[in-house]
């Protein structure tokens, strides 16, 4: 094979790639098969030792149980509140853009300072809900938000979806706006509500955008560690830990680097197995 | 043409529209102005004044952020860790983009595929070996750790945005240019690239926001707070001054507030990227 300019282009590139994020992808699933600090020179093979302890391992149950907790609530919330939101900015022209743009803002900003800024909201003495709720005469409702594991785990699914529903409001905005006016007309010609509109004709026509939006949520939800990190520092006593926490935690406090290693490759796998499953159920 | 009724209905109806979407943007926004207020107040006086703006403005509570608080010295490592990776990205990714919309080559679906995979890998999967290459490299607790990786990271997603704006330009015009006699360089830096440069600047835009807000990367890779981006800073001056707002508001905003500006400014960008990213996802 004769070296020509278009290769020379593509080069530098893929050697990017490979050096810095297929090689560490595969190895990481070769670590995984050890019993290794991360730091001493012996690295003994144990096979599927890691993943089988893992499914044993109290702590990492929990954090799966969070992170699908999180998973779900947040996809819910995105789907539904993503899509009555874009629906109601299409029907504006200039207004429902303006609107977009203010919704994505959250999007731009570090989960870090989005997370230092919502531990203030929930805060027991001066947060915003809490003397929201004494304002209206609710105050026997005020509490430590992010001092109960239930609202604490709540109130990361609040904030993310916070910081992202104007990212799906845009999405199916955007969807919505490739439909043609003519079947909207002819909805209304049908005679058919809103609603019906909505579930027979539009959301079926939709399916594609869908399918992005809800790969997006999974992914991200999966991802999620910054916010954990931030806003509720994992606690009240480690009751809010993710997987990607976890992950961190076994690997750079534990020095279980192989356990992390499985740790993230179960992280892969149930968010590639939930993505594929919900693909094929918007596809039918 | 309608009943009153009907149109009381449909009145009702566009009252509660704009009723949802004026309370979803104060529910958006509030909090950015509240933590802007908040960093001008004392500790007394946000437990005094809680919602409203400060009545006594403490334009210090910034100077504490940017010396004390090193968010000057975490603003200039963002900044220069964010430019190093978009430069490398402008340069080597738009070319890519050209070769896989434009040429035939063996291999070319695998490295379809590839990328495809990494944007939807999560960097955790990686984290520990990449950890062991880059201190192997020895550059770990520098710059290029944080550069290497993210601008591998970040190919995928640039890369295929940038693909979508060579695929929009018409074969044609491609074909006279080889006919003028240009080689393909040339026909890639002076044609193509100017044509495809919307879609660059859009993945280009994408990425500056993505490696300005990781804490990942600089939390994993860092030792010295020196080196510190914002993100990891902020973290860390929070650790500090837990219990004063007034300056860590001013952190929170110092951090945030570049790219909000720039987000103002190119907000149609943004919006077109992530439509367009989104769409080639799936």
């Amino acid at each position: 094979m004769r070296i020509k300019a278009f290769h020379i282009m593509i080069a530098p590139a893929l050697i990017f790639y490979f050096i810095f994020l297929a090689y560490p992808v595969v190895n990481g699933f070769w670590l995984s098969l050890h019993r290794w600090s991360g730091v001493s020179p012996i690295m003994t093979f144990t096979g599927l030792e890691n993943y089988v302890k893992l499914l044993f391992d109290p702590f990492f149950q929990r954090a799966l149980k969070n992170t699908l907790i999180i998973a779900f609530a947040g996809l819910a919330i995105r789907f539904v509140g993503g899509f009555s939101l874009a629906w109601i900015a299409v029907g504006y022209r200039k207004m429902g853009n303006v609107f977009l743009s203010v919704a994505l803002m959250p999007f731009v900003v570090s989960f870090v300072a989005i997370g230092i800024m919502w531990a203030w909201i929930y805060d027991p003495s001066f947060g915003l809900i809490n003397s929201f709720l004494k304002f209206v005469g609710l105050g026997f409702l005020a509490r430590p938000w992010l001092g109960e594991p239930t609202t604490a785990l709540i109130a990361i699914i609040v904030t993310s979806s916070w910081q992202s529903i104007g990212l799906y409001a845009l999405i199916y905005a955007v969807g919505l706006q490739r439909i043609s006016q003519s079947i909207y007309d002819s909805i209304k010609i049908d005679g058919l509500s809103t609603l019906q509109g909505i579930r027979h004709v539009i959301l079926p026509m939709l399916k594609p955008v869908i399918a992005v939006g809800f790969v997006l949520a999974m992914s991200a939800s999966f991802k999620i560690f910054d916010l954990v990190y931030v806003l509720t520092e994992r606690g009240p006593a480690f009751s809010t830990d993710v997987l990607a926490t976890y992950l961190y935690d076994s690997a750079f406090d534990k020095w279980m680097a192989g356990y992390a290693s499985a740790i993230g490759f179960y992280l892969f796998i149930f968010c590639l197995v939930l993505v594929v499953i919900q693909l094929k159920l918007i596809r039918e | 043409m309608f009943h009153p009724s009907e149109k009381l209905l449909k009145k009702t109806k566009q009252i509660i529209s704009t009723a949802i979407l004026i309370i979803v943007s104060v529910l958006v926004l509030y909090p950015f102005i509240w933590t802007f207020f908040a960093s001008l107040k004392t500790n007394p006086e946000l437990y005094a004044n809680t919602w409203g703006p400060p009545l006594d403005p403490q334009w210090s509570n910034y100077e504490v952020a940017w010396t004390s608080g090193r968010m000057g010295t975490c603003f200039v490592n963002s900044v220069i860790v964010t430019a190093a990776v978009v430069g490398i990205l402008a340069i080597i990714s738009p070319m890519a983009a050209y070769v896989l919309a434009s040429y035939e080559f063996r291999g070319k679906k695998m490295v379809f595929y590839g990328l495809i995979a990494g944007m939807l890998v999560a960097p955790h999967v990686a984290i520990v070996p990449l950890y062991v290459l880059l201190q192997q490299l020895g550059v770990i607790d520098t710059y290029f750790a944080l550069i290497l990786t993210h601008v591998a990271w970040g190919l995928p997603y640039s890369t295929f945005i940038a693909r979508a704006g060579f695929l929009g330009i018409p074969k044609s015009i491609e074909e006279s240019a080889r006919v003028d006699g240009l080689s393909t360089f040339q026909i890639y830096r002076k044609i193509m690239l100017p044509l495809a440069a919307p879609a660059v600047a859009v993945a280009l835009i994408l990425q500056a926001i993505f490696v300005w807000n990781d804490f990942l990367f600089p939390l994993i890779f860092l030792r010295s707070s020196d080196l510190f981006t914002l993100p990891l800073g902020l973290v860390v001056f929070r650790g500090m001054y837990i219990i004063r707002y007034g300056p860590l508001s001013a952190g929170v905003i110092i951090s945030s507030i570049p790219l909000i500006a720039f987000y103002v400014f190119l907000s149609d960008y943004v919006k077109k990227g992530i439509s367009l990213g989104g769409a080639l996802k799936g």
